[in-house]
């Protein structure tokens, strides 16, 4: 009995070691891409960081309306900020080809999953950029114009409107990336109808004066005739 | 409403104006024939009208009364450019002619663009307007062509003679308006229009833009050839773009006193950003074109004067500048930060003080306004924002200068608020240096 006992356990420890000798070579083979990755990844940063700062990366991105960031520290302007990202992109595919060598099917499954989800990625990418953009062209024009007009809520429409295409935005985005479902939807119905509720409010209670004078002139046309007391042209 | 989309040509029809003609090959080569009929022409003046039924039956007897008292001697066609009126203007005008065979009616190009969005001057398309003139004054080989707008209530036939005869007798090449106005009136050439082109260019126009001009046929020629008008030129900048090209390309220029200009209602006036927006975008963008011309002029020099219209400005009423203040108070609020990628700090910071200065004591310093002026249009040229929103936000900062210039004014004679318009003009003068600088290395000055 003794010696049957022995003889499994033997087994068993065979098999064990058979294993983790058959899983070594891949690990090791993995930390060795990381650590070629990883200086790679460096490289690729600091060399894409200068390319960036030579083509003034920076001021092209505030012309275009990006929020600053907070404090406009260095590590946090728009150049290091997609070098950091093509950093992690460069580790990423790293260790997609290290994962190769522990185990080449599950890098294929992975590899499929992800690109199946590329294209829902880029739909909602491309719509935060053009909703971003968007909103931010609506809430200037709405600002000019609401302050031309001479309503004291200017700023208040302008906001509610950028935030209501943001919202918009952040909701069609979340759909193409089939997150978080009906609670999303439910969440934007609630906020999208508050907003237009209060640019309702903010507009009617701030252009009033406004309205009544328009119905005062309408009423008496010699008032208008006075108060056009310039011919600016 | 239809829509003409035929190609920017010269249709011309000896008689009654049809309306929405085809444009097609048979008809043209008859129309051709036509102008040849008329053969040649010493003076050619154009009216353009756009829905003036009122005013112009008066405007065409006037000017060809004019034409006929002054140049008895002289050829002298009269052709009428209409932009689509729907009141019965062109029926009108054809009615008012005395002789038809020395009236001729134009249409050109009017595109949807130029109707969405109505111009300053109340012509839609006035750049196509004008070139369509200037084309049936080059197949009359006319010497001299004037135009006049067809909503003027009192059109002399003074007008036609100033317009005309230093061109003919004096050899001058543009003739520019040279009204008499109430302090009230013209404020956007006054504070800025007038001093901006006076301080790039060197020549002391004091209306470069408006609606009643004369011209050579060597400036027609060269305008005519000159490439395809951009949609800015065919639009309501036709104006401020003769003008400039005028003096970029040395031509001689002199203005015409016509006395006042009073002009129809007519329909509602256009709302003053969208105006301002118009008249700024063309100026800024013929800066830009002709940025090699005037970087070149040191100081400015007068335009003689021609005609002996009186000079007496009609009344006005009282001014109320307390919605200008709130106005500016109020862009001050909320537009601040568009501002700030515009004008420098220190800029912004005579602006903050004038926003909390009292009424009373309102006033906007002449070099403040001037550099203003100059930032703009280098952030026209960098295209920092959108034209629109830019041109757009200037409009709370034109009326906190216009309530200023109303409180200084108020009591003002006409030789007294020439003085002070003067003064503006020498401020601009003076800052032309920062405004050449900042257009020379833009990047050493971002605000």
């Amino acid at each position: 009995m003794l010696t049957h006992a022995n003889e499994v356990l033997a087994l068993a420890a065979g098999r064990i070691v058979n294993t983790v000798a058959g899983f070594i070579p891949g690990l090791l083979a993995l930390l060795i891409m990381l650590v070629f990755t990883i200086l790679a990844a460096v490289l690729v940063r600091s060399v894409l960081r200068r390319i960036l700062e030579r083509v003034r990366f920076d001021d092209r991105v505030t012309q275009w309306g990006v929020p600053a960031l907070a404090g406009w520290e260095p590590a946090r302007r728009p150049s290091a900020v997609v070098a950091q990202l093509s950093f992690w992109v460069v580790v990423l595919l790293g260790l997609l080809a290290g994962i190769s060598a522990l185990d080449p099917t599950l890098t294929s499954l992975l590899v499929v999953r992800l690109f199946d989800y590329l294209p829902k990625v880029a739909a909602a990418a491309a719509v935060s950029i053009a909703g971003f953009l968007l909103a931010r062209f609506l809430a200037r024009s709405v600002l000019i114009n609401a302050v031309n007009l001479q309503i004291q809520s200017a700023r208040l429409l302008s906001l509610g409107v950028k935030w209501l295409v943001m919202v918009l935005t952040a909701a069609m985005a979340m759909d193409h990336l089939g997150i978080g479902g009906p609670i999303v939807q439910l969440a934007f119905a609630i906020l999208f109808g508050g907003i237009v509720l209060t640019l309702s409010l903010a507009l009617g209670l701030g252009s009033k004066e406004m309205v009544s004078r328009s119905w005062e002139r309408q009423a008496d046309k010699s008032e208008r005739e006075a108060e056009e007391q310039f011919h600016h042209l | 409403m239809r829509y003409r989309t035929w190609e920017p040509g010269v249709l011309v029809c000896i008689g009654r104006l049809t309306p929405m003609p085809e444009v097609d090959a048979a008809p043209q080569n008859s129309q051709q024939e036509e102008v040849e009929t008329v053969a040649t022409a010493d003076i050619v003046l154009g009216v353009l009208s756009y829905n003036n039924a009122a005013t112009i039956a008066e405007v065409i007897r006037n000017a060809i009364h004019g034409l006929e008292a002054n140049f008895p001697g002289g050829r002298s066609v009269l052709v009428h450019a209409d932009g689509g009126s729907h009141d019965g203007t062109a029926e009108l005008a054809l009615q008012a002619a005395p002789d038809r065979k020395t009236m001729v009616q134009v249409a050109y190009p009017v595109y949807p663009v130029h109707l969405l969005s109505p111009d300053y001057n109340g012509i839609p398309g006035k750049g196509n307007a004008v070139r369509a003139v200037f084309e049936i004054a080059r197949k009359l080989d006319a010497k001299a062509c004037a135009l006049v707008g067809a909503d003027l209530r009192e059109l002399t036939p003074q007008w036609t003679e100033a317009l005309v005869r230093p061109v003919i007798e004096g050899g001058f090449d543009l003739v520019t308006p040279y009204y008499v106005r109430h302090k009230y009136d013209g404020t956007v050439i006054n504070g800025i229009v007038y001093p901006l082109v006076r301080a790039l260019y060197g020549k002391q126009i004091r209306q470069p833009i408006g609606a009643d001009f004369g011209y050579s046929a060597k400036l027609i020629l060269h305008l005519t050839q000159q490439a395809p008008w951009d949609s800015d030129v065919t639009g309501a900048g036709v104006d401020a773009w003769i003008t400039m090209q005028s003096i970029a390309w040395n031509f001689q220029l002199a203005q015409a006193n016509l006395g006042p200009r009073v002009q129809n209602a007519g329909g509602p006036p256009l709302e003053l950003s969208t105006a301002l927006a118009q008249v700024l975008g063309s100026l800024f963008t013929q800066i830009h074109h002709t940025a090699s011309a005037w970087q070149r002029f040191r100081a400015s020099e007068p335009v003689p004067v021609f005609g002996s219209a009186p000079r007496q400005a009609p009344e006005h009423l009282p001014v109320d500048v307390q919605p200008m203040i709130d106005s500016f108070r109020l862009g001050f609020r909320n537009l601040r930060e568009i501002w700030r990628e515009v004008l420098p700090p220190a800029t912004l910071l005579e602006l903050k003080k004038l926003a909390s200065q009292p009424d009373a004591t309102f006033r906007f310093v002449d070099s403040t306004w001037a550099r203003i002026i100059y930032d703009f249009a280098l952030a026209h040229r960098m295209r920092i924002m959108d034209s629109n929103h830019l041109l757009q936000a200037i409009t709370p900062l034109y009326l906190g200068w216009l309530a200023s210039y109303a409180l200084q004014v108020r009591e003002a004679n006409a030789g007294e608020v020439e003085q002070f318009v003067e003064a503006l003009c020498q401020s601009f003068e003076t800052q032309k240096g920062y405004f050449v600088a900042r257009w020379r290395w833009p990047d050493r000055f971002n605000p």
